[in-house]
């Protein structure tokens, strides 16, 4: 009884039409907080007394940055259900995230150079945190290639499952490079437990976005992953069904 | 609660965020871009994939009926 969620999850038919109907609102709720994130944060809140307009790039950097990093673990974590159940949806969902999460790290590094350079006057610097960043981008290219690299899709997924399990000792030392090397990159703004050392007029625009950058990576996962099983189940009745039955292909 | 005010004068001074603008409309410009591609390459890869599916399902059914008259 307990397992029955964990088949049907398993089912790409089931995921298929679920997230379907989920789609519609976790669109328009990314949409609308992006939105309202983005207006807030460029024209509303105040500008940093020391860095001036500048510091605006952080609604995009914080958001970008966090997402390319919980992408990781979802990720890896994708990767492990797949190795251990054989769970194609697992790999579906694990090969999707490495697009997301390698376009989400490009993000973090091009936001976090353009503002580099006229906080520190300069758009690249090999310091622990960018560095660090720059393997989570290439290990996410990794799992991309390895996946692609066998002829049997069997084999390319537990071989791009397996790098993206190693790479997780990755994430922490990037959480942690500002404390243990504390170089160019300022510490953590933004923080869990304690006081956050922003403003509040500075803080709520922030996590609007971060909110905002969560829901539209759901969508973007979905989207995505929606297009695989297409691709992945073709030859199954359900499928065939659904493009015999859908015209204009715009419902479930 | 803080109070919102728009921190510009003009869309002039919004534009160039005293001499910033380069940098942050850059960011902008760039993360819009990479997050509009993330949503519209998945959205055409599915429709092209039914379209290609339902093709085939045409081509099969116009095979059948011409061997059924010739």
């Amino acid at each position: 009884m307990a397992w029955q969620w964990f088949h049907r999850w398993g089912s790409p038919r089931w995921f298929y039409q679920r997230s379907g109907a989920w789609l519609p609102w976790l669109s328009l709720s990314a949409a609308l907080l992006l939105l309202v994130g983005t207006v807030w944060g460029l024209a509303l809140a105040p500008a940093d007394f020391k860095q001036g307009n500048s510091y605006r790039i952080i609604y995009l950097h914080v958001p970008a940055s966090f997402l390319a990093l919980a992408g990781y673990y979802l990720m890896a974590i994708a990767g492990a259900v797949g190795l251990i159940w054989k769970m194609k949806l697992a790999y579906i969902a694990m090969r999707c995230a490495a697009t997301i999460g390698a376009a989400l790290t490009f993000v973090a590094l091009f936001t976090g150079a353009v503002w580099g350079k006229p906080t520190w006057g300069t758009y690249w610097v090999w310091d622990a945190r960018i560095t660090s960043m720059l393997v989570l981008l290439f290990l996410y290219l990794g799992v991309i290639a390895l996946y692609q690299a066998f002829d049997r899709q069997e084999v390319g997924s537990k071989a791009a499952a397996l790098l993206g399990l190693v790479g997780t000792v990755n994430v922490p030392i990037i959480y942690k490079s500002v404390d243990w090397w504390y170089t160019l990159h300022q510490p953590a703004s933004l923080k869990l437990t304690g006081e956050s050392t922003l403003h509040s007029s500075m803080l709520y625009p922030l996590l609007v976005m971060v909110v905002g950058f969560y829901l539209f990576y759901a969508v973007a996962l979905l989207l995505s992953m929606r297009a695989e099983v297409i691709a992945r189940e073709s030859s199954s009745g359900w499928v065939k069904a659904l493009a015999a039955a859908d015209d204009d292909t715009e419902r479930n | 609660m803080t109070d919102l005010n728009w921190q510009f004068e003009s869309w002039q001074a919004f534009w160039q965020m005293a001499g910033h603008g380069p940098y942050v409309w850059a960011a902008v410009a760039i993360t819009a871009l990479v997050m509009a591609v993330l949503v519209l390459v998945p959205l055409r890869r599915r429709k092209q994939l039914l379209n290609e599916i339902r093709k085939e399902q045409l081509r099969a059914r116009r095979r059948s009926q011409a061997g059924y008259s010739g």
